[in-house]
């Protein structure tokens, strides 16, 4: 019963959100077979209550990671970030040159006007699903 | 003795002039590539000598790796706006050379499934890769760093690698000399479309 009423005040909130965290604007940069690509979007929280993307995921690839580009002393270099979290009310961009998807390693060509589906982890929303296509 | 409407025809001239034969004085040359000669190969594994077989031609160039996916397609397709933008303005004297600084893995069929993926014409646009040591010394030669960095195992054992490198784009004159250098993935395009049109 204890469980029961849990899940039931778990679905309450998640229903509060549902909806108002949304992701726009989201493309992939054309690849072929075996090399990586990059996933851009954003991501707009309309809600009253942070939330935290902490994975992605895409059946296209063999490795998916979320990673920034960064600076250092005139050099360009990417790294792996864990998390981003997304505030009450804000958006973020993924965008080129800054934070992106890493796709990595591509099971197929996706050349100009190709599409993919992609899975986002939020802690809050739960699992988003969408689908993107490629442009330059 | 200028009367004042004379005066200001003669301040206009100089100005106008000024415009248009002043500015390409402007960029300095860095340093006289003119006697390079590295021998590395194209997207069509065919022979490719940096500098000599670009002798009398302007030069846009910039530095690569096909694995990387969000810098370095940043800088080719700042090139390909740019090349754009110059044939439409009827310039069309200027080669493209992309030079690769991940040789092992970017072979002539790598390079040009990047070029095409893109859609990128090759008739005056060069992907250049070669012996790693040849492309090493070249890149030393125009202070090009590529470091390999963070290493990546993927579930199915793939070993990736990234590289945190130089972001450029360059323009080398008719004469084979480096005049000046832009950042790549963030460049200013107009900037570096009326130095082309200076140094041309």
């Amino acid at each position: 019963m204890k469980k029961i009423i849990l899940i039931f005040f778990g679905l309450l909130i998640s229903c509060n959100t549902t909806g108002e965290l949304k992701i726009t604007n989201q493309w992939f940069r054309p690849a072929v077979k075996g090399m990586n690509t990059a996933f851009y979007f954003t991501i707009e929280n309309n809600t009253n209550q942070a939330d935290t993307l902490y994975s992605v995921n895409s059946d296209i690839a063999g490795m998916v990671q979320i990673h920034e580009t960064f600076e250092k002393e005139g050099m360009m270099g990417m790294r792996q970030v864990d998390f981003v979290v997304v505030k009450p009310n804000s958006k973020i961009e993924f965008k080129p040159g800054g934070l992106h998807v890493m796709v990595m390693n591509l099971y197929s060509d996706y050349k100009k006007n190709s599409s993919a589906d992609f899975e986002l982890y939020f802690k809050q929303k739960g699992i988003v699903k969408i689908k993107a296509v490629t442009k330059l | 003795m200028l009367n004042k409407m004379g005066f200001k025809k003669l301040s206009f001239a100089i100005i106008i002039a000024f415009i248009f034969f002043g500015c390409g004085k402007d960029i300095p040359v860095i340093k006289d590539l003119g006697k390079s000669s590295y021998k590395l190969i194209d997207q069509d594994s065919t022979k490719f000598n940096f500098l000599q077989d670009l002798k009398g031609k302007t030069v846009v160039l910039s530095y690569i790796y096909t694995n990387c996916p969000d810098i370095c397609p940043l800088t080719t397709h700042n090139i390909i706006s740019i090349k754009n933008k110059l044939d439409n303005d009827g310039i069309t004297d200027v080669e493209y050379v992309e030079i690769s600084f991940d040789p092992e893995r970017d072979s002539p069929s790598v390079l040009k499934n990047y070029a095409e993926v893109r859609g990128i014409k090759l008739n005056n646009w060069h992907f250049l890769t070669g012996d790693k040591k040849t492309v090493f010394n070249l890149l030393d030669e125009v202070n090009v760093r590529a470091l390999p960095g963070d290493t990546t195992i993927t579930p199915k054992n793939d070993t990736l690698y990234y590289f945190i490198h130089t972001d450029r784009i360059s323009l080398i004159d008719k004469q084979g000399r480096l005049r000046i250098n832009f950042k790549g993935s963030n460049a200013n395009k107009n900037e570096i479309i009326n130095s082309i049109k200076q140094i041309n």
